[in-house]
């Protein structure tokens, strides 16, 4: 083979491989190309050597040193010959070239030869895999972003962000579509790339003329150069950018729209440099807008939801009622404060289970039964059942309410109930159907034996001979026993109108000047043959004068003298009643300011746990079974006694009888709580 | 009118007026009427005399009640054939209870129809 024909050859496999070669001569500090680096290089194709610098200004100003820094080197007889460098090369035409430029052989001391490989294509492919790399990247950390985050103000900033980056803008901002206070506003919200401040210093975005078509929602623009476009600056005041705003020249807009149409918000991308956004950028900013929607819906759904949660518990929590919530198989997840309160339960049960161990347990199979049948046939649920308090441990009333909530296809969602404390109306039912029972019983004990004379009466007369008398002491005898029967249900009668006045707070008492001594004689006088008819004696001890001991001083004071009777009347009454038999002793005493009256009795006694009860409406100490009446003759006197300003106590212990005094002021100020009702 | 044709009615009845217009017109009829306030009283006079031909008994009463006497009686075997007459204003329902238990032989309601009381005293005196 002829050296020329191995040149032939090397040039063919040149040809083949796209490669060219070129020659530096160290001696002229010249360049050699042959033709097809000429080409290449856009350099006449003439075959003579060109200055170094001619060659350099071809390469574009960017990459030049680069290959300055390649060529000095090989300059440098001293060093290797091989270096490389790429750079790019402007055609006619507008065509970039990317060249690299190697050299990698010196044959002679004052030559280095190497090759010019066009590397266009390859730059542009490893270009488009970085780039997709980089898009690729930055929409998974988007898509993940969208599906794990709910936040919205988190969500707007990673729009904004990556929108930025996907982009290639040097700022970026979201622009929420809220209507200002002036009708026309839109609130600056997230931005990227640039300060807040870059934007503080000019009102928020209105819908000018350049903003409108994404607010409304009327498509992407897309702009080379936003101060070339005619409807850039057209808004007063500032006609174009204003002062300190970014310099803006690329522009790019796309709204974001919500599954409803609704616009959202508009993102915005800016450059300094003209022809940045490209129509892929605008692609991938399209697509990130469409997916910002979806996620931006789901977190406005999260807020609402959760605002709704919200406020559910904090209403709930404000409730004096309990109120609980289940899913809709019945289980129940949620319970209000004042259940934990109410039960001391610890937080974090569910289920049936977190709420029977404190229900009554004779209530639980037949509150458990009811709230399955209202969860099967989805019914209102209504029951009444027994909570037991944490505190005290008692068990209290209450009625539980429950309705399911449907969704839209009428599927049950949720149930939400309420328990309210009915303890206190329970109770008092109970008390006025006692009442009612002991008031008929009571009202009945003197009918019986009136009635009795009555028909006696008559059956006198029936059996009298025609035209004959009827024994005249038979007649009065039974008249006068008629006439006290219908005195005690005239008494019994104005008991219960006494119930129906202090019930509602009538109870108004005259203020006059009474004679404590002269009303406690008059009751002593009058009970006493009472007493000693069922084997008892009555002892009245009234204020005895130190220079006369057998004239009873009097004791004035601004009372109500039918009242003050009355309590003393239901005193030894009482005293008759529980120690039938037994002596009574009436006292009275008096310091110059404070009036007393006790009496003591040697019946049954109180326990001293029912001390308070027994002057309450309605309560007795011992059962009626054993002892009959109102219930109310204790809770009469001591409303009584405190609407005068005074007091009534009781020392007692069971069977060793009691003592009750009543204190009464002798000028008679009411007690607070009691002046309206008095006169 | 005499009054050893009839045997001994006693009538326990805590309410002195109603006690003694009941023993006044059984009295009147010739029956020989003993009294006892409370159940306390009427063990105390059953203890010591011999059995009546018919116990009056209110219900509500001090120291020992109606309920607790029928119990003790019934208890007693040397008491439990005397017949017991309930008079009470407790409700129907309480007394025909009452009376089902077997604790007495019936009852009349307060208040009290003179024939219907005196027909039962006839009855089983």
């Amino acid at each position: 083979m002829t050296e020329r024909d191995e040149l032939e050859r090397l040039r063919l496999a040149l040809d083949v491989a796209g490669l060219s070669t070129w020659e530096l001569d160290l001696r002229g500090r010249t360049v050699r190309l042959d033709p097809r680096a000429a080409l290449l290089l856009g350099l006449p194709e003439d075959g003579r050597p060109l200055a170094i610098e001619d060659l350099l200004d071809r390469i574009d100003p960017a990459d030049r040193a680069e290959l300055r820094t390649v060529v000095e080197h090989a300059l440098d007889r001293s060093r290797p010959a091989s270096f490389r460098a790429q750079g790019r090369v402007a055609l006619p035409g507008g065509v970039e070239r990317w060249l690299e430029l190697r050299l990698a052989d010196r044959p002679s001391r004052d030559r280095v030869v190497g090759t010019v490989l066009d590397i266009t294509h390859r730059r542009a492919r490893a270009a488009r895999a970085a780039e997709e790399g980089r898009i690729n990247t930055i929409l998974l950390r988007v898509a993940n972003a969208f599906a794990s985050d709910l936040v919205h103000e988190r969500l707007v900033q990673t729009i904004t962000d990556e929108g930025t980056r996907l982009s290639e803008a040097e700022f970026g901002a979201y622009f929420e579509n809220v209507v200002g206070p002036d009708g026309g506003a839109y609130l600056l919200y997230t931005l990227s790339g640039a300060p807040r401040e870059a934007f503080a210093s000019f009102p928020l975005p209105r819908a000018t003329a350049i903003f409108a078509p994404t607010f409304n929602g009327e498509g992407t623009v897309r702009l080379d150069d936003v101060t070339k476009d005619p409807r850039f600056g057209k808004n007063a005041p500032y006609h174009g950018h204003p002062k300190g705003h970014l310099p803006v020249r690329s522009y790019l807009a796309v709204s974001v729209r919500s599954r409803s149409g609704k616009v959202l918000g508009g993102l915005f991308f800016g450059h300094s440099k003209v022809a940045v956004f490209t129509e892929s950028h605008e692609r991938l900013i399209e697509g990130l807008a469409a997916q910002a929607a979806v996620a931006l819906d789901n977190s406005e759904l999260y807020r609402a939801l959760q605002t709704s949660e919200r406020r559910f518990r904090e209403l709930a929590d404000a409730m004096p009622q309990i109120v609980w919530a289940t899913r809709p198989d019945g289980t129940t997840d949620y319970f209000n404060r004042r259940w934990y309160d109410f039960t001391g339960a610890p937080p974090g049960l569910e289920g049936d289970e977190a709420y029977l161990p404190y229900i009554h347990p004779d209530d639980r199979a037949r509150t458990l039964e009811r709230w399955r049948t209202a969860v099967r046939t989805t019914t209102t649920y209504e029951v009444e059942y027994r909570y037991r308090e944490g505190a005290t441990g008692l068990y209290r009333w209450f009625l539980a309410r429950a309705l399911p909530i449907k969704d839209e296809q009428g599927k049950v969602a949720r149930w939400f109930g309420t328990s309210t404390d009915i303890h206190e109306q329970k109770e008092a039912i109970r008390a006025r159907d006692v009442f009612l029972s002991i008031a008929s019983h009571e009202l009945r004990t003197p009918l019986t034996p009136l009635s009795l004379s009555v028909q006696s009466l008559g059956l006198l007369a029936e059996r009298a001979p025609e035209g004959g008398t009827v024994p005249a002491a038979k007649v009065a005898e039974r008249v006068a026993r008629a006439t006290r029967q219908v005195e005690h249900l005239e008494r019994l009668v104005g008991v219960l109108l006494d119930v129906s006045r202090l019930g509602e707070g009538r109870l108004v008492l005259e203020r006059e000047d009474v004679d404590l001594t002269a009303v406690a004689t008059e009751v002593a006088d009058r009970l006493r043959p009472e007493v000693e008819r069922g084997g008892g004696t009555l002892l009245f001890t009234p204020v005895a004068a130190a220079a006369a001991p057998h004239a009873p001083v009097p004791i004035v004071g601004r009372w109500n003298r039918v009242r003050l009777d009355q309590v003393l009347t239901n005193l030894v009454a009482n005293a008759m009643k529980y120690g039938r038999g037994k002596p009574v002793e009436l006292a009275l005493s008096c310091d110059g300011v404070t009036a007393r009256a006790t009496v003591r009795d040697q019946g049954i006694g109180v326990a001293s746990e029912d001390h308070d009860r027994i002057f309450q409406r309605f309560e007795r100490a011992v059962s009626a079974d054993h002892y009959g009446g109102f219930g109310l003759g204790l809770w009469i006197s001591r409303q009584v006694v405190e609407a005068l300003g005074g007091s009534i106590r009781v020392e007692s212990a069971p069977g060793e009888g009691a003592k009750f005094t009543v204190s009464l002021p002798l000028r008679g100020e009411a007690s607070p709580a009691q002046t309206a009702g008095v006169k | 009118m005499t009054v050893t044709e009839h045997g001994t009615i006693l009538l326990v009845e805590d309410e002195d007026d109603l006690r003694e217009t009941i023993r006044e017109v059984i009295m009147e009829e010739g029956y020989t009427v003993a009294e006892a306030g409370n159940g306390a009283e009427a063990l105390t006079w059953l203890d010591r005399n011999p059995p009546p031909c018919l116990v009056l008994l209110d219900l509500m009463m001090p120291v020992v009640n109606g309920f607790e006497l029928l119990e003790r009686m019934r208890a007693d075997p040397r008491l439990k054939e005397i017949p017991v007459l309930v008079i009470s204003a407790l409700a129907r329902q309480r007394l025909e209870e009452t009376v089902a238990k077997g604790t007495a032989v019936g009852y009349l309601t307060k208040p009290l129809q003179l024939k219907a009381l005196l027909g039962a005293v006839g009855q089983y005196c």
